[in-house]
């Protein structure tokens, strides 16, 4: 007996949208999948072969840049560990401050959720500007040279991520739960952490991975606020790294200690390895909170 | 367990405010289409009109009205969700108006179970226990207890998810229940249910009440429900308290033609615009009846009245109005025939004996026999008289 085969059968009009949409799928995978495979390669270059400019194979394989990663590993180790650390607790506090600032604006009977909601809508479109938050940071709150200069600037909250998770409750937790719950004696901090939480984990892991990538990849507030070397994460230790490429690159190579200097350092290969190195967490990461994570993209976009 | 007082109690629902980048047209009709619905003030929708009530001690309830009557509205405020714009309400001569919700000690079944997803059954039973910090050693006998009444012990490790729609009440039920509240508000809980799932669960929460003698309070739309489990009904229409008394005494005595035909609806017959002489003569169907003085004073000047009679008080007898069947229908062991005489439709409930089918056909001829002893007589404003 013929097997049958397990195929959806699709309409006429159906079929053409289904192979456009795998065209457009495809290419746009490509797109991504790409540079990254450039990387890769890059970093597996020997220094000399990319004079010439990148190339998808490599024209002389070399692990010079990782060698030269393993001999600053002390370096980079720290780096990476004090990223990890600045994620994970960013995260968490991110996470924690967003759900419960989004919790009572989700509350029809706190009244002044409105004008909160205002407020915290006004942050997102306007704010102090740079120079203001700097003297404010590091003169009032003094995080100059400390790990709380990755933590607290801009940071731990975002308006955009609070609107996310206070729409999310509204939209998937029935209010009558909370009413049930209210009556059964709990107060608002049971409700929120036995109730609200658990049943928001979609939306908590899509901001808590938006938050960590934003903690993860944060450059900027390292070279605003930190001086000493040793509170460098990864991030800013690549920046810093290609700074000194740069400079290697522009200086007036007549000075021979220079010269041989750039000379020995694998210096395009390293800056790719070091991206590589820094990208492996998310990688890692990622396919296991995929699910949970289209759950929460797709908020308010089915109604249950 | 106190007994609730609700004093001169008005609720009222604000306007919605129109609000957002819409144009001005839409918003005028958005406001007018909210200021055309019934029952509304300058202030909103009227939910609730100067309701007094009183629930007594161990007393089992049902709230009866159409929907949008008002009745989850009362439960609501009974259970401290909602603040009444005016009166008040007393447990045990207790003024509770600001008592917040939790503080009450009321538990409450809602329609659409409201249970909590992420935990078991086992769980959701416990947590009104937890949330008072009992040890966990007490919760367990006292979940299993309550989960062996209601024939939940071979469920206590499932999700709410896994559960069909009377096993989640049942667990709503004995959530209720496990923290031995003074008053349980039921709002229409068994309107998501088969009619077999109700009747299972109708008589379970009967037997319940009989075991706690907890003061419970049923809000359904439902007549079955009501007549079934009420030791006392309160009968709303649009907010307004209808009528106060026992099942009994609402069936054969309503108080006005809303609460006539509410109850019984689908076999009440109402014959309307009866001219009634001066001496309180009035025909029906070619047959004179007569008011009594009393309900001549009740009626004053007015000259006509509706006459309403159950289906079940009619009788097929060899005397009486002459009517022909347009058909027939069966509910359980009623036979339910709708009849025409005189261009006026007349429906008759006979009990089934195994050949009613048979005998009333459709196009048969027939007479009804009208005894005036089960009249219902009301004046134009639909009170009784």
């Amino acid at each position: 007996m013929a097997k049958k085969k397990n195929k959806i059968q699709l309409m006429k009009g159906e079929a053409g949208f289904h192979y456009v949409s795998l065209v457009v799928m495809i290419l746009l995978m490509i797109f991504c999948i790409v540079p990254l495979i450039l990387m890769l390669t890059v970093s597996l270059s020997s220094e000399a072969s990319l004079v010439k400019g990148y190339r998808f194979i490599p024209a002389q394989w070399s692990l010079d840049a990782y060698f030269f990663m393993w001999a600053k590993r002390a370096t980079i180790l720290r780096a990476y560990g004090l990223t990890i650390v600045v994620t994970v607790i960013g995260t968490i506090i991110s996470l924690i401050m967003t759900s419960m600032f989004a919790y009572p604006l989700s509350r029809k009977d706190f009244k002044p959720r409105n004008v909160v909601a205002f407020i915290l809508f006004f942050t997102m479109l306007f704010n102090g500007g740079m120079v203001a938050s700097y003297m404010v940071w590091t003169r009032l709150f003094h995080i100059k040279d400390s790990l709380l200069a990755y933590l607290l600037p801009g940071s731990l909250m975002g308006g955009m991520n609070v609107l996310l998770v206070r729409n999310y409750f509204n939209a998937n937790i029935p209010y009558s739960i909370i009413e049930a719950a209210r009556l059964d004696g709990a107060n608002d901090w049971t409700i929120y952490s036995k109730i609200m939480v658990p049943l928001s984990k979609p939306i908590m892991i899509t901001i808590g991975l938006f938050s960590a990538l934003g903690y993860w990849n944060n450059w900027t507030a390292g070279i605003y606020y930190i001086n000493n070397p040793k509170l460098y994460t990864i991030q800013v230790y690549l920046k810093k790294l290609m700074d000194s490429i740069q400079f290697l690159k522009t200086t007036d190579l007549s000075n021979e200690a220079v010269l041989l200097a750039s000379r020995s350092l694998p210096t395009e290969s390293a800056r790719m390895a070091v991206a590589i190195i820094a990208l492996i967490p998310v990688l890692a990461v990622y396919p296991f909170i995929q699910k949970e994570l289209i759950k929460g993209m797709v908020v308010g976009g089915v109604k249950g | 367990m106190p007994k609730i007082t609700l004093k001169d109690v008005t609720m009222i629902y604000p306007f919605q405010k129109v609000t957002g980048l819409i144009g001005r047209k839409q918003k005028q009709f958005i406001l007018k289409q909210q200021q055309d619905m019934p029952y509304t003030s300058n202030e909103g929708v009227i939910a609730l009109q100067h309701f007094d009530c009183t629930f007594e001690e161990g007393s089992f309830t049902v709230v009866l009205g159409p929907s949008g009557s008002g009745k989850s509205t009362l439960l609501r405020i009974i259970a401290g969700l909602e603040r009444p714009v005016l009166g008040e309400i007393y447990f045990d001569d207790v003024l509770f108006n600001d008592v917040q919700a939790q503080e009450r000690d009321v538990a409450m079944v809602f329609q659409n179970y409201s249970l909590y997803p992420n935990q078991t059954v086992y769980q959701n039973i416990a947590f009104p226990l937890e949330v008072k910090h009992i040890p966990r050693e007490e919760i367990e006998p006292e979940v299993k207890k309550i989960a062996e009444l209601l024939k939940l012990d071979e469920k206590l490790n499932k999700l709410p998810q896994e559960l069909s729609g009377g096993e989640k009440q049942r667990v709503v039920i004995a959530r209720s229940l496990i923290r031995k509240p003074s008053v349980i508000l039921f709002d229409e809980p068994f309107s998501n249910l088969d009619v077999l799932m109700r009747k299972e669960l109708r008589n379970e929460l009967k037997k319940i009440h009989e075991t706690y003698k907890t003061t419970f309070i049923y809000v359904t739309h439902d007549q079955y429900d009501a007549l079934f489990l009420a030791e006392r009904i309160v009968l709303l229409k649009d907010g307004i308290k209808q009528m106060d008394a026992t099942a009994a005494d609402v069936y054969n005595y309503p108080a006005n033609r809303f609460c006539a035909e509410f109850i019984g609806s689908s076999t009440f017959n109402t014959f309307e615009d009866i001219p009634v002489s001066k001496d309180g003569k009035y025909k029906l169907f070619g047959q004179t009846y007569e008011l009594t003085d009393k309900q001549q004073k009740q009626l004053g000047k007015e000259k006509c009245i509706d006459v309403g009679i159950r289906g079940t008080n009619l009788a097929i007898a060899d005397k009486g109005v002459d009517a022909i069947i347009e058909y027939t229908e069966m509910i359980e062991a009623d036979l339910i025939i709708h009849a025409k005489a005189d261009d006026q439709e007349i429906i008759i409930v006979e009990k089934m004996d195994g050949n009613n089918e048979m005998k009333y056909m459709r196009g048969q001829e027939i007479r009804i026999s009208f005894d005036p002893m089960y009249f219902h007589l009301f004046n134009k404003k639909g009170d009784r008289i």
